[in-house]
This record gives structure tokens, sequence and C-alpha cells, in this order.
């Protein structure tokens, strides 16, 4: 155990250490100067070559990168370009609301995609096994973006249901969540399907019907089991993605998370909250496919964690 | 390395990166002619068609109605799908917010967006297949260095990639396309290398070693072939997640350019307009979701037919 | 048929259903304390009848109006510093309105997002921190929709010489912590704002020395006159001397009519009023502003009631909010406008007969009907007819013929290949703006490729004059033309190529007076060159459309698209 966590946090370095450098490189290969875009159109040539300066980004590149690497070890971004406080701060803050959004979109998929799965599992190539499937397309073959505006215009403008955009209460959460929810239920659902057919398959299955079991009590003892080391290894991912990646939906519902913020940093060269960000975001990626990892000796003894 | 990060997944979100498909272990469908396999060609025929007819009208359409990007007639605009417009034409699905019609637009954005699909599923599947090949046949120091690169991928976002990438490249269809297959090329890298790595002990490929094969021809006749049905797979279904992959680039305004423009960016500039004039917005939405759930349903067929261990069971 | 629900046409609901996000424990209190101000403005009407406040709007009482009122001849006169010995009431002059109970809670959509309560760095000239900050902090002298300026913090200001300036400030102005706003205040926020070499740095270029005879006095030395100082110093926000310190800005205070209750840059500002306040209590005990990218969700919040106020919505929102009977949209000029400029030092557009055919190709009038219907209309001269120094000129008439011939007589009568960069977000309609443009310039044969770039790029092709033509909003933040035109068309400036020695010395020569008169004439002069010489075509000016429930009185648009609700009230 002591050797796979050592090679575990060796394989995790290189990850961090890899996202940061592709991060470092492609910030600055993008056109754009972040000392312009700071002090605006009027500034002198001189006030832009001065704030360069003081933002370290005239040291040759190699001096930066390592400088960078160094501080990144100390948990270190500097303040952000753009914002009044340190990038690793305004990071965090956003952490909290990013996590309960995806959380909350992944509790929701598995909720709705297990019973859909399996339902359309018991019953192969039935009616019911048809409208899952297109279903679960369904939800994946609609942007997102699109789909955030028309809830936001059913739900919020027409019935009065929910509350639009912004954070301040859980009724904001509902539709974020179920957009986000919706591609998820998608994936899942044909996993959860596709997992329990394979398995229902197998000698053991055979014979747990064979003794006389009900479907019922196959698939919930045995099969299900059996299915879940795929499905909680892409349940990690995509919770992992989701720290990140959840930009439009952020964006369409003014919810405050770090895709939302990461993205306003790249489009404004914000160096140190690019940084900051990709550092936590691949961080919480990380620790939770370790956690998954975990998972699997759990779930099924025959896995060995080396 | 750890059992971590092996996926069964094809996607998802936009955002998305799946690890590894459970086509993976596909193999060639086999040759037995049997009724259930006549049957299970014939439902892959009749999942192509629509498919084929959205191909039909992304390469006729545009030329029974060309899209001309420049022109606008900004009096005959937000008209509503099915109105006859002033010069006596019919708009059937509307006029857009500078009174150009839709349907041209539509049509002209099929093009664009099969060709972002199609061209992205087909560059990043040959460096995916590329680097997977060498990482599993040779081995050692490169397989490490490509597959701990594919991890770094896909510890990251692929949607934060394609705004790094795409922010560098600058505005065109060529650079969404390469910014695309950049980011998605580690599915079938991940695919390829553990079907190599299966092949390469067969004891045909290790008897065609012994007898002195050169690796070209071991990796032409024998290695690549078994790549070929597990990429197909991965690839229909991969279509429809690039198609809305570019929709969501569109949306943050780093897709396609206006006089080239994909459904996703007809979407996303006609999204401030969904409550006033929807359908500049909802035809090309329509279109795309049509696209995307064919494609979904033809890779699932297509599954079906090259791997016997499911067949008949979709 | 698709169900069309989302067609705003059939089936609205009562707007009296209550948004889902406010408790009805505090709609209940609302409405209580909001009967309780009704009923004291009302008292207050009559207490402060004599300073001439229309009795219609009781909450009105505006101290800047009071000012007025009580001020006869000096601050009247269009140009303010004809008349300079004191040109302001004396404090003790001022009425105050009696204590107003401030009440209610407004929530106000911002246009784009505040990234910094910090008025005095790189955003020290934006306008959407303007508009949240200038409710906490304050400035010496503010700026009448009509263009004449009043005081704020300063009771009086005077010219003794063409580069000296005194200013006394209040006596009785004091900051959140109970401190006394001081010449030292004044003083550290200016130099703040100079070292920061933000885009305000460059107004106050100007500026020798400046010094403090004592806590209320401040004397600004400049090195050569500037006849702009007055309408800089709209601009700058006094914080407390130890602004400075690290984290200040986070949660600031001032000396304005509300306090920051919380900040966060993607969430809520929230503030509340400051019963001390020297003008008297605002009219609202709770203000937040909030920021929504998305028009659909921002329009939706407005018409399900989860906000009160927002600007700056694209054209096309209108008309349906036009017609919800809770809602009021006000017009008003204001300070921006779109321009394209031509780089006139890159061919073809070094011949200025090219630049005009551009301008003649153009059927503004029917884009501005068209596309811009409530937030634009035909500009007549490179600056807004609200700005200090606009003079009228002749409009480019519609003429492709014309612009043709003109093309012809410059060597190029096939026309061209060019193109134009822009940043998206820039202003209203902007990218239907780009399209139908290109489309007008097809057609006299000059083929303009849109380049749509990220702003961090166009912003650096921009700088670089590295484009053929580029596409953009403006605003003369300060209201006077010396800062569109000396910024921007100055040979020094070199923004767009075109260089001109006989408009640097008129640009020169109304910078440096301070005769607002002889200002005028110089930049009526600057306004002709620019026009005719057409290095940019000037095509609209953009107005302000706020749109706002009916609930809330005493909204007043600015000219500058930094709305002020310090005397907004609520009724319920």
């Amino acid at each position: 155990m002591a050797a796979y966590i050592l090679r575990r946090l060796g394989y995790s370095t290189f990850v961090l250490w890899g996202a940061l450098t592709i991060v470092f490189a492609s910030i600055r290969l993008a056109p754009g100067d972040p000392a312009q875009l700071m002090l605006g159109t009027d500034a002198s040539a001189q006030d832009v070559a001065a704030l360069r300066q003081r933002l370290g980004l005239d040291r040759p590149i190699p001096i930066q990168y390592g400088r960078y690497l160094l501080d990144a070890l100390r948990l270190d971004f500097g303040s952000s370009l753009r914002l009044d406080q340190p990038a690793l701060q305004a990071v965090a803050e956003r952490l909290g609301a990013t996590a309960q959004l995806a959380a909350s979109a992944m509790l929701l998929a598995v909720l709705v995609s297990f019973p859909l799965g399996i339902w359309a599992a018991l019953r192969p190539r039935s009616i019911v096994d048809g409208i899952v499937s297109v279903l679960s397309l369904l939800g994946q073959s609609v942007p997102g973006f699109w789909l955030g505006i028309m809830f936001i215009l059913l739900f919020a403008r027409q019935l009065r249901w929910l509350p639009s955009a912004g954070s301040e209460s859980w009724l904001h959460l509902v539709l974020p969540a179920v957009t986000l929810a919706l591609p998820l239920v998608g994936v899942l659902t044909r996993l959860v399907r596709s997992g329990l057919l394979d398995v229902l398959h197998e000698d053991y299955i055979r014979t747990a019907r064979a003794k006389g079991l009900t479907p019922r009590s196959v698939v919930s003892r045995h099969a299900l089991l059996n299915t879940l080391i795929p499905i909680i290894t892409l349940i990690g991912l995509q919770l992992g993605h989701l720290l990140g990646g959840a930009v439009i939906v952020e964006t369409v519902f003014a919810w405050p998370g770090v895709g939302r913020l990461l993205v306003e940093a790249i489009t404004n060269r914000d160096y140190p909250l690019v940084q900051a960000a990709i550092l936590m975001v691949t961080t919480g990626f990380i620790l939770i496919n370790f956690l998954v990892d975990l998972s699997y000796g759990y779930l099924d003894p025959r896995v060995r964690l080396r | 390395m750890s059992t971590g990060l092996r996926s069964p997944s094809h996607g998802g979100a936009p955002a998305a990166v799946s690890a590894q498909s459970p086509a993976a272990a596909a193999l060639p469908a086999s040759s037995a002619r049997s009724e259930r396999g006549r049957r299970q060609q014939l439902r892959l025929v009749l999942s192509a068609i629509p498919l084929g007819l959205f191909i039909l009208f992304a390469a006729v359409g545009p030329l029974l109605m060309p899209y001309d990007p420049v022109t606008v007639r900004t009096g005959e605009r937000l008209k509503p799908p099915g109105e006859q417009t002033r010069d006596g034409a019919r708009a059937w699905l509307g006029t857009d917010q500078v009174g150009r019609d839709l349907l041209a637009q539509v049509l002209q954005g099929a093009r664009i967006s099969l060709l972002v699909g199609i061209s992205t599923v087909a560059i990043a599947g040959l460096l995916g297949i590329a680097a997977g090949i060498i990482a599993g046949y040779y081995g050692g120091l490169l397989d490490g260095f490509l597959m701990r690169l594919a991890d770094v991928q896909l510890g990251f976002p692929s949607i934060l990639l394609a705004i790094l990438i795409a922010a560098v490249l600058g505005p065109s269809v060529t650079n969404v396309i390469i910014t695309l297959s950049l980011t998605r090329w580690v599915t079938y890298a991940r695919v390829a290398r553990a079907s190599t790595l299966v092949a390469k002990e067969r004891d045909f490929v290790t008897a065609a070693r012994a007898l002195g094969a050169r690796d070209g021809r071991l990796l032409g006749r024998h290695i690549l072939p078994s790549i070929i049905a597990p990429w197909a797979v991965i690839a229909t279904v991969e279509v429809g997640l690039v198609i809305i992959a570019e929709a969501s680039l569109s949306f943050l305004g780093l897709g396609t350019p206006p006089d080239q423009p994909s459904w996703g960016l007809i979407v996303a500039n006609g999204r401030a307009y969904l409550n006033t004039a929807w359908w500049i917005s909802t035809m090309p939405g329509l279109a795309l979701s049509l696209v995307v759930i064919s494609v979904g349903i033809f890779g699932d067929r297509l599954r079906d037919y090259l791997d016997p261990r499911f067949a008949g069971t979709v | 048929m698709v169900t069309r629900w989302w067609d705003d046409s059939s089936d609205r609901r009562p707007a009296t259903s209550a948004p889902p996000s406010r408790p009805d424990r505090r709609k209940f209190l609302k409405l209580a304390s909001s009967l309780l101000a009704v009923g004291s403005a009302t008292g207050l009407a009559a207490a402060c009848a004599p300073a001439a406040t229309p009795a219609s709007k009781p909450a009105d009482a505006k101290p800047t109006e009071a000012a007025k009122a009580a001020a006869p001849a000096p601050t009247a006169a269009p140009a303010v510093q004809a008349a300079p010995a004191t040109a302001a009431p004396k404090p003790a002059e001022v009425a105050k309105p009696a204590a107003r109970v401030p009440s209610g809670e407004i929530k106000v959509l911002l246009p784009t997002k505040t990234t910094t309560l910090d008025p005095h760095g790189a955003q020290s000239v934006d306008t959407i921190t303007f508009t949240a900050t200038r409710h906490v902090m304050e400035t010496l002298v503010n700026r009448e929709a009509d263009g004449r300026f009043v005081p704020n913090l300063a009771a009086s200001w005077e010219n003794p010489d063409p580069t000296t300036w005194i200013f006394k400030l209040r006596p009785d102005a004091r900051f959140h912590d109970g401190a006394k706003v001081t010449a030292a205040d004044f003083k550290a926020s200016l130099e703040r704002v100079i070292a920061a070499k933000g885009p305000q740095a460059p107004l106050w270029a100007a500026v020798d020395g400046i010094e403090t005879p004592d806590e209320g006095t401040v004397r600004i030395v400049t090195k050569t006159p500037s006849g702009t100082l007055l309408a800089s110093s709209t601009l700058l926000l006094i914080a407390p001397a130890r602004a400075s310190t690290e984290g200040f800005f986070a949660k600031p205070i001032g000396s304005g009519p509300f306090k920051v209750v919380s900040y966060r840059e993607d969430a809520d500002l929230r503030l509340e009023a400051n019963t001390d306040y020297w003008g008297g209590p605002p009219g609202l005990q709770n203000m937040t502003f909030r920021y929504v990218p998305e028009v659909a969700a921002r329009v939706t919040a407005l018409e399900t009631g989860e906000v009160d106020f927002t600007w700056q919505l694209p054209p096309d929102q209108l008309p349906a909010l036009r017609r919800n009977p809770d809602l009021k949209i006000d017009e008003a000029p204001s300070y921006s406008y779109y321009f394209i400029w031509m780089n006139a030092s890159r061919p073809p557009f070094t011949d200025a007969k090219v630049r005009r055919a551009l301008a003649h190709a153009l059927d503004v009038d029917t884009i501005a009907k068209d596309l811009l219907a409530g937030v634009g209309k035909r500009a007549t001269a490179p600056i807004p007819e609200s700005v200090f120094g606009y003079a009228p000129q002749t409009p480019y008439e519609y003429s492709p013929d014309k612009a043709k011939q003109l093309l012809a007589e410059a060597g190029q009568p096939n026309g061209f290949e060019t193109s134009m960069i822009w940043n998206p977000n820039s202003g209203p309609q902007d990218r239907e703006l780009v399209q139908a443009m290109l489309s007008y310039w097809a057609a006299i044969g000059v083929r303009v490729r849109s380049q749509e770039l990220e702003r961090a790029q166009w912003l650096d092709n921009l700088i670089k004059l590295d484009w053929d033509m580029d596409f953009q909003t403006n605003s003369v933040t300060t209201g006077d033309a010396d800062f569109t035109l000396n910024r921007l068309y100055h040979s020094r400036a070199n923004r767009n190529g075109y260089k001109n020695p006989e408009l640097d010395k008129l640009l020169d020569e109304a910078g440096s007076s301070t005769d607002q008169q002889r200002r005028a004439d110089l930049y009526a002069q600057a306004n002709k060159i620019i026009w005719e010489e057409a290095p940019g075509i000037f095509p609209f000016e953009l107005l302000g459309s706020y749109v706002y429930r009916k609930s809330l009185s005493g909204f007043v648009p600015p000219p500058s698209q930094t709305p002020s609700f310090n005397n907004v009230t609520v009724q319920r």
C-alpha cells in the first residue's frame, strides 16, 4: 500500500507539472499583453514597459518558468492582475460554488440514470429500451447553453417557478444543476445498461438465476455491484472535469464558479489567476480519481492496487 | 500504473474526454452469415439513412440555395418561418437578425458542422491511433511518455484546453478543427494502445515475428486491422460530441468565423433572440440535435454489427 | 407548428406574482417601511418647499439641486470659469433635506462586470466601476446633464490664475468611519491615480503640485493652463488617505450616501444607506448590484421582478419591455458613440477620398432605424451632441454613386480588399452592424473582411496600428471633447495613422485654455477637420436606455451612463 501511494504521488506530481507547464506555455503563446490590457489604450509605451517589469514579464522565459514552478511549490501564485486579491484565494472562494453545482448535478444524474439503465437492461430490445436509448442520446445532443437559456425562459420567465440567474438561494441551484446533469444522464444510463447486459450474460449470474433468484435480486445483489467499477470511474472523471469545465452553465446562470473565473482570466490574460485555477482544478481532479481508485478495492476484492 | 483512469465511457458533456470505450475490447465481426447477421446489417443500413440525408443536404444544399455571407437586408430582419420577403421569395425557416434567409444559412451550417465533426474525428483518430500503436508496440520510455501526456490531458477539462489553444491559434475553420483534434486524441490513443498490446501477444503475431517479419508489415497486416473496428465505433460517437464541442466554442466566441457559420455559431449568435425570434437559434439547433442523435444511433448499430458479444442485445 | 410559449405576446402573468427568491417576510417589512417613508417624505416636502424642488417629487430634494437654487448666477452660466471667483455657494447655504428615512431595497443589474471597487487604478475611467463606487465615494465636483459643474465634496472653487485651482472642501463631509474628509485625503487619492498610471492618469498629466494649505483647502498647480481640470475631477473619487493599505478596496469606505455591506467580484455588491450622509440620508435602505451575462436571463430577471433596474439592453428587447405595464424606459443622450477608423498610414486609406467614399457608401439612417431603434441615432460630429466641444457637421449623404466616383478619383475604380478588426460586446448590435456595413461596402466594390478578435488580441493590434480598419464604441467619459479628440487624434497619440499639424495646434490650444468659449470655438474647428478629413467614420451616437420598475422614482438619466441612485426611492 505504501508503495502504491508513493507511486501515486509521483504520478500526480507529474500530471500537475504537465498541466502547469501546458498552461504556462499556452497562455504566453496567446497573443495579447497583460500589462497593456491592465492599463488600457491610453497608457504610454513606457508605462506598459514599467508594468511588465513590475510583473516580471520582461525576464527571459526560462527564468519566468523556473520562478513560476518554485512559487507553485510554495502555493504562491501572486496577485490576480484584475481582481484585488491573491490568485489562489480568488480560486478557493469559487471552489465551493463549483463543488456544490458539480455534486448536485452528479447526484441528480445518478438518481435518474440508474433506474433508467436498469429498466432498459432488463428488457433489452423492447420499446422501453428504445425510448431510454433515444432519451439518453437526446441529453447529449443539445448544446448546453441553448438548453440553459430555454430553461430560463420556460421555468423562470413563463412559469415563474424558479429564479433566472444568480446564486442567492438554493433555488438558484436547480436550473444549472439540471442543465449540467442532462448530458451526464445520457452517458451514465448507457453505461449502466451496457454494463448490466454484459454481466447478465456471465456464468455466475446464470447460476444465480438457475438457483431461482428473482431478476430483481439478481440485479441488485450480484450484477449491479460488478458493473460499478466502470461507472464509478466515469463518475470520477466527469466530476473532475466539472470542477473547471462547467464554464457554459456557469456563464448562462451567472453561477460564481471556477470555470467562469478561469475563462475570464484566460480572456484577460490574467496569468497568475489562470495558473492558480489550473493547479486547483487539476489537483481536484487527481484527488477525485484517487478516491475512485481506492473504492475499487472495496467494490471488488480481486482488484489489487499496485 | 494503477487501475485508475480506465474509463469505459464514450464521453458525455461537451467538456468530457472519455478514456476508453467499451468497444476497446471489440473484435472484428465474425463472418458468419446467419439470419441474425443479416438483420444486424439491415438495421445498420437503416440507421445510416438519416445521417446520409444530412450529408447529402450538406453537399448539395448550398449549391441549390447559395449562402451569401456578405449581403444583408436589414429591412427584412426577424421574419418568422414561412413569411414572404419583399422580393416575393418565401423564407421557409424565417430570416435572421440581419435579414438573411435562415434556410440557406442552416444548409451552409450543415457543411461546416459536418466538416468540423468528420475532419476532427479523422485527425484526432490518426493522431491517437499513431500514438497508441507506437506506445503499445514499442513500449518502454516512449510508451511512458505518451501515456503520461495523455494522463496530463485527461486531468485538464478539455473545454479549457480548447479555449487555450483557440486563443493561441485565432479564429478559422481549420483552427477549430486543429483545436478540437488536439483535445480529443487521447481516447483513440488509449484504445489503440490496448488493442496493440493484445494483438502483439497473439500467437500468429508472435509467430510472424519469429519468422522475421518487419515491424511495418506486422503493424499493417496484423495490428492495424484489429484497431479499425473499435476506432469506427468511437469515431461515430465522437462526431456528435465534436459538433457539440464546436457549439460550445462558438458560445465562448472561439468557434468558426462568421462568414463560415457552423450550426453552433448560428445557435450561439441567435441566442439573445430566443425570447423574441426563437427560430434563429432553434432551427439550426434542431438540425444539430438530429444529426447528433442520428450519429449516436448509427454508432450503436455499428457496434452491434462489429461486436458479436453485443449482438442482439440492442 | 412549433409551440411558441416563449413568445411574449400571450399569457403574461400578473406582475404581482412574487419572485421566488424573496421571502415574504422581507416583502412585508419593505411595504411597512416604504409606507413610513412616504409619510415622512411628505412631511419633508413641506419642510424644504422654499428650496424650489417640485412639490410633486418630494423625495427628489437633491442637495445639488438645492444648491443650484440657492446660488443664482455664477454656476448657471454656460462658461463656468468665466466667472471664476467663487463659483459655488458657501456650504452653509446648501439646503439639506431634513432627515429622510431610507427605505426599501432595489436590485440593479449591471450591463458589464465590476472586477474591483478600486476607482483609482486600471478601472479608473470604467463606467461600470464608477457606477458602483460613486455611491460609496464622492468627487469634488459633479457635472449635470446640461453640462454645468456643480459642487459636491468641494463646496466652492476658484481659478485665481490660469495654472492654479483652489478647492474649498465641505466642512461637514465625513467618511463612513466618522473621520472628516480632508485635503490630505484628496491629495492621497489624486496621487494614487497618478501613481497607478491607469487610464485616468493622463487626464492629470498637467498637474505640477498638490498643496494642502489647511485641512479644508486644496491647491492644484498645473504646468500649463488646464481647461479640463474640472471635467477630470468629476471622475476622481475620494477615498481616505489610508486607502493605499492592502485590502482596503475589498470593502472600501468613502463619504458617499451608501456604505458597502459586502462585495465579491462575481457575486453581488450590497450597499446600505449611510444615515449620517452630509447631504441627508438616501432614499433607499439597501441596494444590490449584480451582473448576469446572458441577455435572456437579464430580461427574464427584469420581467419577473427579481431585479428592478438595468440598462444597455439590446434594442430588440425593448419593444416587449415597453409593453410591460410594470416597467418604464428612460431614453437619454449619452457620451458614447460608434466609430470606424481607417488606418491613414496604410494605402489605400492614405487618400482621404477613399476614406470619404466609405462614408458615402453607408445608409446610416436605414441602419440606425433597422438595427439601433431606441439605442442609437445618426451621429453628426466626431463626438456626441451632449459633449462639451460638440459642433454639428454636414452629414455624408448616402450615395453609392458618389462613393464609386471618389474611389475612381483615388485610382481605385474597381474597389479593393481590406479587413476590419473589432471586439465583440463592445456595444449594442455590434455583430449585426458589422454585417450590415460590410454589405454596404461590398456594394461599392470594397470587400471588407470581418476580423472578430478576442479583446486581448484586438487591443494588441489596435495599439500597434496593425490593422486596416477598426470598429468600436467609445465614450467621452469626462463629457469634454479634450478627453476624446486630444487623446485619439493628436499626432503624438498616433492612434489611427492620421497626422495633421494644424489639428494638433488646435487641440493643444484648446486643452490648455481656461476660456471655455475659446475652447468651444477651437473644438468646433477640430470637429470640422476630423469630420471632413475622415480618419474615421462616425455613424451613430448611442442613447442610454434605462429600464426599471415603475415603483422606482427619482431617477435622472445621466449622459455619462453612470446612473446614480442617491435620490431614487421605491414605493410598494
